[in-house]
């Protein structure tokens, strides 16, 4: 819609972090992809994928720095001072592959295990076909938690009851915005009535556009998509 | 070794002479010269004008030595020819066939390159011919097999045709590594340069001769300048833009005036809109066709014998026809679009009428005003003989990588051999041993300061050498072989109707444009409407939709840079009223109007204006200094602008000018615009850029960082890479000085920014700066306002536009599904040109 010269509406203000009442309750989105349900106390990342990058270079003979676990880690131990949560749970797909834990090196393995002390409980989420957690790491181990009305999965997974709300990872979702300038995608929160989709909080990951079925199929009824982009994070009706 | 009397004296046998004179040819000086030089095994670089005869001076040598031939000997190879384009290598074979079986000489020739069967590939290998005809990337990938000492230490003769179109790129210095490397394994040959006329050929004579040696040098003079005029159309020229259509029906008539026309067009969907458009004006029906690069290779293959033989009336190409020899009865070239470099120009307009006493002809279509003046000075140009410069800069490095991986692939290599064998490469003459070590270590195992637990490698140290760790490697490596790096893609598969499981191959077309396709789109193809049905087997399927209006694939290509003399002989004539009378009434009259709505830029000074337009405002800068000073000033302006708090949102360049625009209007240059601008943290700037990053991504591909997707491969887990921008970043942060940014760094500077050059534009014009701010755009702005391409500026302007974009109210209480207009927008617009080109959104 063109406006007229003279008309330009004042923007709202650019958020870090955006609160969001579902029919579970309120949920927190930060800016840094991690999620925040303030009842429990609970810091939600999902998609770490641990060991993508040495992954690829064992696999896809590609010479790829392997920054990625430590820059994940360093990331996920901001969001944790800035919340100090009761209570960590990583939706799935934490260790990109099986071998993960034979190839991380033992600096990450330690400073993942403080990581995990500092919170009183840390729960490493598992999904049908997530890869084990390697051993000698700390955490509890759950295929879901229960918060309330919010289901916490990896997979989508219907939640229970009419105020039930799913809370998955696994699909990556992003979107495009086009703006007058151009259309860049940005990892987002991609939400209907029942579910809220995280976005992948790994370094390497990429994503998946939310209009792909994929995404789509796991929303139906009306869908509104919070977007990071790298300061703030935006809401849009989708 | 040589038998023949002939040749080894240096003068061409008898059977050879009489050939010619049966052609109805005379055996030029320089002709005899070459088999001379190769008698004495001088390195010789050859320059003469297209059709002067220069591909078979090139072969004479070789025919000459190989007539006396033993046809009992073991089959070894005696001459390789290199050429840039496929397509040259399969007419060479054409031509060279004449003279061999004509005389019944017992010398065989094969074809190597991307397109050669498997099954040929292999007769190669075991009985190799006399004469090789290939292109750098199968040369490298033949030196990458363990066989290649012996299958190259009888050579004799390295042809290195129109040597001036890659030399001074990336691919270039691929070559040039591979030339090294051939010199290693066959100390004697003779190495032969074949150039279209250039200025400075010294420097590439030194190219082309072991470093410290320059090769020999014959130049062959021109005889008959060519014929070029401007088109004089019936209708107006559009005032911005390049689109064609305004002319089809006068380009037509040239064609129906010619036995065979080349129009030149200078991107692959500017072929396929103008084929279109020709096809509704052909009612004389005659034989038009296509040809670009993205085409199907028996496609391409029908098109070159149908006008080899004189049965096409008509071709709308791209450069891919641009270079080759003898083609029967072309008398007529069209250029379509400003042609951006004299050079390039000439070697189109030598595709006709090779008679080299005879002058060529053109016709120039430029497709605005500028492109007019653009066309008046290039032809100008001509008169006056000149050429353009070609900048040799040092070699680039992520080419040395595979260079390294690619010699480890064929047996242990040893670390200080391979930097003398570098080094012999001119343009890695003053490589250092400290980049040299970087490299390598990169090659090695990514060279990072992080090791992995598990110690990945691409190369194994041995005690014999470095050699390539496993077969997979290899293989990885042989299959990304190359400098070219393009968005992935896509073949098209043409089937007859929705429900055909066979169809056929047509070409190929990038993963992006598919992307924004529906099913049922229509889209113009190999100069077909086809009508997308959906992805099947990793190929795009397709139905024939004669009648609907199509999409036209846009590719991404980059832009032939202007060079700086057209561009400061453009500013000249625009600034001049006096030299106006050389232009068509219309485009002078354009520029009396831009003199009254606003001012002229001057000889010496700069013109500068805003105007609101549209939706925002914009600011314009004429600077006429070609695009990479446009490029380097853009940063710094839209940084200055940003921290004014104007919010710029993009900004585009062309050879002439810079747009910007922005959320807040700019009222006056103070503070902005000055010498001291040069200040300011542009480093900081550009390695947070989207221009770096796509500079990375091309990097990355060539370093093997990532691989290429090649049309219809299946993505694999192990092929499964991701945005090298998270690399980028993640490398940013951790390791900075890694040699791979370095690189990305160095590149952003040379080859995109040109900092001693803005330098010296902003200290000339800065007391000369005229600043207007006008009603809205100005007649000299169109061009500039009508070009597509934009720099994302990362900064207030986006976060402002992306909250304006929605927030969401009342959600849970099912109001959310009153949706904002502005954002339905984002999922089914399309930016588009003003030909329907349907532009994928920037991937950024």
């Amino acid at each position: 819609m063109r406006t007229a010269p003279s008309a330009r509406p004042t923007p709202p203000s650019l958020k870090p972090q955006l609160e969001f009442q579902t029919r579970a309750g309120a949920i927190v989105f930060d800016y840094r992809k991690g999620a925040f349900l303030p009842e429990c106390e609970t810091l939600l990342v999902a998609d770490l994928h641990f060991e993508k990058g040495s992954y690829l270079q064992a696999i896809g003979g590609a010479p790829l720095p392997t920054y990625d676990t430590p820059d994940t880690l360093a990331r996920l131990s901001s969001l944790i001072d800035a919340f100090r949560p009761r209570h960590v749970a990583a939706l799935g797909d934490s260790f990109h592959d099986i071998h993960a834990g034979e190839r991380m090196s033992g600096d990450d393995l330690s400073v993942m295990n403080a990581l995990v002390a500092r919170v009183p409980r840390f729960t490493w989420i598992l999904g049908n076909h997530d890869p084990d957690i390697p051993d000698g790491l700390a955490g509890d181990q759950e295929d879901h938690i229960d918060c309330g009305d919010f289901l916490l999965t990896h997979l989508p997974t219907p939640p229970f009851g009419e105020a039930g709300v799913n809370v998955c990872g696994h699909l990556h979702p992003k979107v495009r915005i086009k703006t007058r300038g151009s259309a860049p995608s940005h990892p987002c929160w991609a939400a209907s009535r029942e579910r809220i989709i995280m976005p992948s909080f790994g370094t390497f990951t990429g994503g998946l556009d939310v209009r792909h079925p994929a995404i789509a199929d796991e929303l139906p009824g009306p869908r509104a998509y919070f977007a990071t982009t790298g300061k703030a994070v935006v809401a849009l009706a989708g | 070794m040589t038998a023949n009397p002939d040749i080894a004296s240096g003068s061409v046998p008898a059977c050879i002479e009489d050939w010619f004179h049966a052609q109805g040819w005379t055996l030029r000086d320089y002709q005899r010269d070459m088999a001379k030089q190769f008698a004495a095994r001088r390195d010789t670089l050859l320059i003469a004008p297209t059709g002067g005869g220069k591909t078979l001076a090139g072969f004479l040598p070789s025919l000459c030595d190989l007539a006396d031939k033993d046809p009992s000997a073991a089959p070894a190879l005696h001459t390789l020819y290199i050429s840039p384009l496929r397509a040259l290598t399969n007419d060479i074979e054409r031509n060279l066939m004449r003279p061999v079986g004509d005389l019944d000489l017992p010398i065989t020739i094969g074809v190597r390159t991307g397109d050669t069967k498997p099954y040929q590939r292999k007769k190669q290998q075991t009985k190799p011919p006399d004469i090789l005809l290939t292109t750098p990337e199968s040369l490298m990938l033949l030196l990458s097999y363990p066989n290649a000492p012996d299958y190259f230490a009888a050579l004799q003769c390295v042809v290195i045709d129109e040597m001036h179109s890659f030399t001074t790129g990336k691919r270039g210095d691929f070559t040039a590594l591979a030339l090294a490397r051939l010199k290693t394994l066959a100390p004697h040959h003779v190495r032969f340069g074949l150039s279209a006329t250039i200025a400075g050929p010294d420097k590439a004579a030194a190219w082309l001769g072991p470093t410290g040696a320059p090769a020999d040098l014959i130049e062959v003079a021109g005889d008959t300048p060519p014929h070029v005029t401007i088109i004089e159309p019936e209708a107006r020229f559009p005032l911005g833009g390049h689109s064609p259509r305004f002319a089809v029906r006068d380009i037509y008539n040239i064609i129906a005036e010619h036995r065979t026309t080349i129009v030149f067009v200078n991107t692959r969907a500017q072929a396929e809109v103008l084929f279109q458009q020709m096809w509704d004006v052909n009612e004389g029906g005659y034989a038009i066709g296509v040809y670009h690069g993205s085409l199907a290779r028996e496609r391409r293959q029908k098109t070159e014998a149908l006008i080899a033989s004189g049965q096409m009336r008509a071709v709308i190409s791209t450069s891919a026809l641009e270079m080759g020899i003898d083609w029967g009865d072309v008398d007529a070239i069209v250029q379509v679009g400003a042609p951006k470099g004299v050079s390039r120009l000439l070697q189109r307009i030598g595709r006709s009428n090779h008679r080299i006493d005879e002058a060529s002809k053109a016709v120039l279509v430029p497709t605005n005003p500028l492109e007019v003046v653009e066309c008046e000075v290039a032809i100008q140009a001509i008169r006056d003989g000149h050429r353009d410069g070609a900048e040799y800069g040092p070699g680039a490095m992520d080419v040395v990588v595979q260079y390294l991986v690619n010699r480890a692939c064929g047996g242990p290599l040893k670390k200080r051999e391979a930097l003398a064998e570098i080094r012999s490469a001119w343009p890695y003459r003053e490589m250092t041993k400290a980049d040299f070590d970087a490299i390598l270590s990169f090659a090695v195992d990514g060279g990072y300061a992080l090791k992995s637990y598990e110690r990945f490698r691409r190369l194994k140290s041995t005690s014999r050498g470095f050699t390539i760790a496993s077969q997979p490697q290899a293989r990885r490596h042989r299959m990304n072989i190359g400098t070219i790096v393009e968005y992935a893609k896509l073949k098209v598969r043409r089937i007859p109707s929705p429900k055909s499981k066979r169809g056929r191959v047509v070409g190929e077309i990038e993963e992006r444009f598919v992307m924004n396709l529906n099913p049922g789109d229509t889209f113009a193809f190999a100069g077909e409407t086809l009508r997308y049905q959906g992805i099947r087997e990793m190929a795009v399927e397709a139905v024939p939709a004669p009648r609907a209006r199509p999409k036209i694939p846009a590719y991404a290509g980059g832009m032939m840079p202007l060079s700086s003399y057209l561009a400061s002989g453009v500013r000249a004539v625009v600034s001049d009223p006096i030299l106006w009378d050389r232009l068509p009434v219309q485009v002078s009259h354009w520029l009396t109007l831009q003199s009254l709505f606003s001012d002229l830029p001057g000889r010496d000074g700069l013109l500068v204006e805003s105007f609101f337009d549209r939706n925002d405002h914009v600011l314009l800068v004429h600077t006429f200094e070609g695009r990479k000073v446009n490029n380097a000033l853009g940063f710094l302006l839209t940084k200055r602008m940003e921290a004014l708090r104007l919010a710029p949102i993009n900004f585009t360049i062309t050879d002439y000018a810079l747009t910007i625009t922005s959320l807040e209007p700019v009222n006056s240059l103070d503070g902005l615009l000055g010498r001291d601008i040069l200040g300011d943290d542009l480093n900081n700037w550009i390695i947070n850029s989207p221009m770096i990053k796509r500079s990375f991504r091309k990097i990355a591909t060539i370093a093997g960082l990532t691989e290429q997707r090649l049309p219809g491969q299946q993505r694999t887990m192990k092929q499964v890479t991701f945005s090298t921008d998270l690399i980028y970043d993640v490398l940013l942060k951790y390791e900075p000085d890694h040699i791979l940014l370095r690189i990305a760094r160095e590149e952003a500077e040379k080859d995109l920014l040109d900092i001693d050059r803005l330098r010296g534009f902003l200290t000339e014009v800065e007391h000369k700066t005229v600043f207007r701010t006008l009603p809205h755009a100005s007649p000299l702005s169109i061009p500039a306002m009508m070009q597509i391409g934009r720099e994302r500026v990362r900064g207030e302007a986006e976060q402002r536009m992306i909250a304006q974009t929605g927030h969401v109210q009342d959600y849970m209480n099912g109001i959310g599904d009153s949706l904002l207009e502005q954002v339905r927008d984002y999922v089914d617009r399309r930016e588009t040109d003003e030909d329907g080109a349907v532009r994928a959104p920037d991937p950024a």
